[in-house]
């Protein structure tokens, strides 16, 4: 500055000493950034305006609450037959409707919880069956969907993020995988599975007690249905890396962990989550779809696909035995489709545009 | 034919090959894994018995020689003799099922294409009315539902509510019940995805333009909006496939049809392990061909595609 300080006659040159800095008040004024809103708060916002998601939300989490809160203090369970075990005067009752046992308590001034949905064909209450149903469909479900996001994700973003040969190999697997029949090499992997752990060295272990149906499904799935996932990430990995921002980012000289930090992450985190979401309806469905042939979760242990199998046997008499389970499926499944829908449209506003 | 569409078409082939030899390779050594024999499960047999009933099925040799004897076996499509039910072979036994449920996938998939194309061309149309918003709801839905809850519910609704269909799938007109059934789903797709490739089929310069020549809509609409927005669809195959394939399963036995589902599902509950392996393969061999073919077929009709 110091060479420019005087201004020389008839010179161009501009007087330095008229001006004077900027005071930071000033400063702030100049820049015209908006309030910094984090792409997740930015998606959770429009997120929030849309009703049909936000319905969807406010049902599932209805659902979550009576099937893991509900039980503790829910005075019948799944398993125990209700009152008078010898006589066949407890199986099917209607509902709200008391066995004569019950009866007698309730006319000697005593109390007994009402079976709100009535008794299946066992005398077994048939609302804490669909209450534990529903608990464990929604354990598979969200269960088997942590593991496809491990799986998915981990390879996905190694075979996007390395590149070369090495994703060459990894997507040729992940092919090969995705061509296979997935559905018959579950049902095969299943009746294995349970043998194996009915009659071989696994018998008696607590994997066994905890339901070696279940456990060949999480097993299946993270064989098989990760792919979806990793080709998923892959994409996205391999796509943002060439997009204009992140050479922006670049060109203003930021460093690799600061692009992948706040351009690849937030950027895959909206895709994962929403195909994280939309897993959860078709985990359900391969469960109930075991279930009914017998290869679902064991017996007594009730979901919700496996209470509509039991019903089937019961159509003409007793259809609310099949509407009650199918009923719950149905409003998990569409809220949650309705619900990934709506996340995808509110985190990625250009997919929703390509959709119009 | 190109010789880029040459090398693609011999790499799906390839694909598909090396897709049917891993499931031959994946039934054989699941199967294997059982640690029960099928012998001592459908009543005590004295050891003698056993012994010699694993040496006429081959179980005495060592595990790679029974892999390979029976990849050539199957080859020749000899699936060896089923194990519940002694003395018939597995080969005849799918060949009884089969046209049951060949007849029932296809009519379930030719009614979900006919339809779905239909309804969703017809949303595309009077997009944002209330037509449209009815069929967006009800496809919704219909994609919600597992597809034997959807069965038993369609049986109960028109067999039992309200009888108007009947409920044996070997009865006159007994297949009506589960062709519809078996179809809902993948109709509701369609319908879905038809609308969808329509819409962006119709926001197209090209039909700007046919409209500018004077066309009639109809024309416009059927002959060239619906020719390309049909492509898309045949992405689709690959998955209605699968879902048809393995809803037969559960649609044969609710609706007891003596296809091969049914007899799948049967062979699970007897433990059955050569009828198990028999129609895996065979399943799968179908699945897989079927694919390879929409992905031929997509490829000859969209010309843009990139054989990369």
């Amino acid at each position: 500055m110091e060479q420019f300080d005087a201004k020389r006659f008839f010179s161009f040159h501009t007087d330095l000493s008229v001006f004077e800095p900027a005071t930071d008040e000033e400063k702030r004024q100049q820049s015209r950034m908006r309030e910094s809103t984090s792409f997740f708060r930015d998606g959770m916002r429009r997120l929030r305006r849309d009703k049909v998601s936000m319905t969807c939300l406010f049902i599932l989490l209805i659902v979550a609450l009576i099937a893991f809160a509900v039980p503790p203090f829910y005075p019948y369970d799944y398993y125990s037959t209700s009152a008078s075990r010898s006589s066949n005067s407890t199986k099917f009752l209607k509902p709200f409707e008391y066995s004569p046992k019950e009866q007698a308590i309730l006319e000697g001034g005593g109390e007994v919880f009402p079976h709100i949905l009535g008794t299946d064909d066992l005398g077994r209450d048939y609302a804490a069956r669909v209450i534990y149903g529903t608990r464990i469909s929604l354990t598979v479900g969200i269960i088997a969907a942590l593991i496809v996001v491990a799986i998915g994700v981990t390879y996905g973003a190694i075979s996007g993020y390395l590149g070369g040969r090495v994703d060459l190999v990894m997507m040729r697997i992940v092919d090969l995988i995705y061509s296979l029949p997935d559905m018959l090499i579950i049902i095969l992997l299943s009746v294995s599975m349970k043998d194996i752990f009915t009659n071989g060295p696994l018998a008696g272990s607590p994997i066994a007690k905890f339901g070696p149906n279940l456990v060949s499904i999480f097993i299946v799935f993270g064989l098989l249905y990760w792919v979806g996932m990793a080709r998923l990430v892959r994409g996205q990995v391999l796509s943002l890396k060439q997009q204009e921002f992140v050479l922006a980012a670049e060109s203003m000289g930021a460093r690799t962990p600061h692009i992948i930090r706040k351009h690849m992450i937030p950027n895959c985190i909206s895709v994962i989550f929403i195909s994280a979401a939309l897993q959860i309806p078709s985990a359900i469905f391969t469960e109930s779809f075991l279930s009914f042939m017998g290869l679902g979760v064991s017996i007594p242990m009730p979901s919700l696909g496996s209470l509509a199998s039991e019903a089937r046997g019961h159509l003409i008499s007793r259809p609310y035995l099949l509407l009650i389970p199918a009923i719950a499926i149905f409003l998990i499944i569409l809220s949650l489709n309705l619900l990934g829908t709506g996340m995808r449209d509110a985190f990625d506003p250009k997919l929703k545009e390509a959709d119009k | 034919m190109s010789a880029k569409m040459a090398k693609y078409i011999g790499k799906r082939l390839l694909l598909a090959v090396v897709t049917v030899l891993l499931t031959i390779c994946i039934t054989f050594t699941v199967m294997h894994a059982v640690p029960s024999s099928p012998f001592n499960k459908a009543k005590a047999l004295p050891p003698a018995v056993i012994i010699a009933l694993e040496a006429k099925f081959g179980l005495d040799k060592p595990l790679t020689e029974q892999f390979f004897i029976y990849l050539k076996n199957v080859l020749r499509l000899d699936f060896g003799d089923s194990i519940y039910f002694r003395g018939v072979q597995v080969l005849d036994i799918l060949k009884g099922g089969f046209k049951t449920s060949a007849t029932l996938g296809l009519s379930a998939a030719a009614l979900a294409l006919a339809v779905g194309v239909f309804l969703g061309s017809l949303a595309a149309l009077g997009r944002e009315g209330i037509g449209d918003k009815l069929i967006q709801v009800v496809t919704t839905a219909m994609v919600s539902l597992p597809s034997f809850v959807l069965a038993l519910l369609l049986l109960w609704t028109f067999g039992v509510w309200w009888p108007i269909l009947p409920t044996r799938g070997d009865m006159p007109l007994g297949s009506l019940m589960p062709i519809i059934s078996l179809s809902l789903y993948p109709m509701a797709y369609v319908t879905r995805l038809t609308r969808s490739s329509m819409l962006d089929v119709l926001g197209q310069d090209y039909i700007r333009t046919a409209y500018a020549k004077g066309l009639v809509k109809y024309k416009i609409i059927f002959k060239h909006a619906l020719r390309n927005a049909l492509t898309p669809i045949i992405t689709y195959a690959g998955p209605m496939i699968a879902y048809i394939v393995c809803g037969s399963f559960v649609v044969e036995q609710i609706f007891s049809m003596a296809g091969l589902g049914k007899h799948f599902i049967n062979s699970i509950q007897n433990s059955d392990y050569t009828m198990i392996m028999g129609t895996t393969i065979l399943l799968s061999v179908v699945m897989v061909t079927l694919n390879f073919i929409c992905d031929i077929l997509y490829t000859v009709v969209d010309k843009r595609v990139d054989f990369s």
